[in-house]
């Protein structure tokens, strides 16, 4: 039977009495950017919170989060639109990557959206490609510094539309 | 997770009941993987106001018990929690000592 409703603990269901525990925010406060042209006319870019980074490049702050498990590294990877399935290295500490390693859009679609630009379906693929890492428990510098940069980065690069993968 | 995604309302989402790494499908399913980009791209195109949220109808092909998604070492904060289970509530250890340095009033 088709699933009508998403069940966000079916796989995770100690994760449950945490979660409905969180305050809700305010639906009628949710900002909206209305989509202003065709998708076949926006250059869009990919956000992944799987912990990518390019090979070469640092690393998201795991030796930290293992001496305080309650602390995530709110920083951002940007990563080249031309980089490989090998040429990164997937590293969240949460979430098995390795399927992630071994075919990258099973989370992040680089491949598909590089048909989509072939396609039309989208106008173009930007350059640049951002990953956080998605345990971040101290949100506050997210919020207030990696996503300006991330921002922009996109309002530089003349993108409209950014697609975030959740791992 | 809808349950967390709802709570932050974020302006457009869609919804699929797949594992934690794998919301896009199984290595190498690119029609499936595909599929559910099309769904975002569509949401994205189709979305008039905020809070746009859609349940997309895919069924994980492996029962929860059996699907992989957790690492083969724990993240720290598993230990945190199995040591803290009287009832500590463990917001209350986060550190955010970059609150302050990133408040609103800095900006």
């Amino acid at each position: 039977m088709p699933i009508e409703r998403v069940d966000g603990f079916y796989f995770h269901p100690t994760s449950r009495e945490r979660v409905l525990a969180q305050r809700h925010a305010d639906p009628a406060k949710t900002p909206w950017t209305p989509l202003e042209k065709p998708l076949a006319e926006c250059k869009v870019t990919l956000v992944s919170t799987a912990g990518i980074f390019t090979k070469g490049d640092e690393s998201f702050d795991y030796e930290r989060e293992r001496r305080e498990g309650t602390w995530g590294d709110p920083t951002h990877r940007e990563i080249p639109r031309t980089a490989g399935q090998d040429d990164v290295a997937y590293s969240h500490l949460h979430v098995d990557t390795s399927f992630m390693a071994e075919d990258r859009n099973v989370s992040w679609p680089v491949d598909i959206f590089l048909v989509f630009e072939r396609e039309g379906k989208i106008g173009a693929l930007a350059e640049t490609l951002y990953s956080i890492m998605g345990y971040i428990p101290n949100f506050n510098p997210l919020v207030k510094r990696t996503a300006p940069l991330m921002i922009e980065k996109m309002k530089a690069e003349g993108v409209d539309a950014a697609f975030l993968y959740p791992v | 997770m809808p349950e967390t995604t709802e709570r932050v309302c974020v302006p457009r989402a869609v919804f699929v009941q797949y594992p934690f790494g794998r919301q896009l499908g199984l290595v190498g399913d690119y029609a499936g993987q595909r599929r559910i980009c099309e769904d975002m791209a569509a949401l994205l195109e189709e979305a008039q106001a905020p809070n746009a949220y859609r349940h997309l109808p895919y069924e994980w092909p492996e029962p929860p018990e059996t699907t992989k998604w957790r690492p083969d070492m724990p993240p720290p904060i598993f230990a945190i929690r199995q040591a803290k289970e009287d009832g500590h509530n463990l917001l209350d250890d986060y550190k955010d000592e970059e609150r302050a340095a990133y408040s609103d009033a800095e900006r």
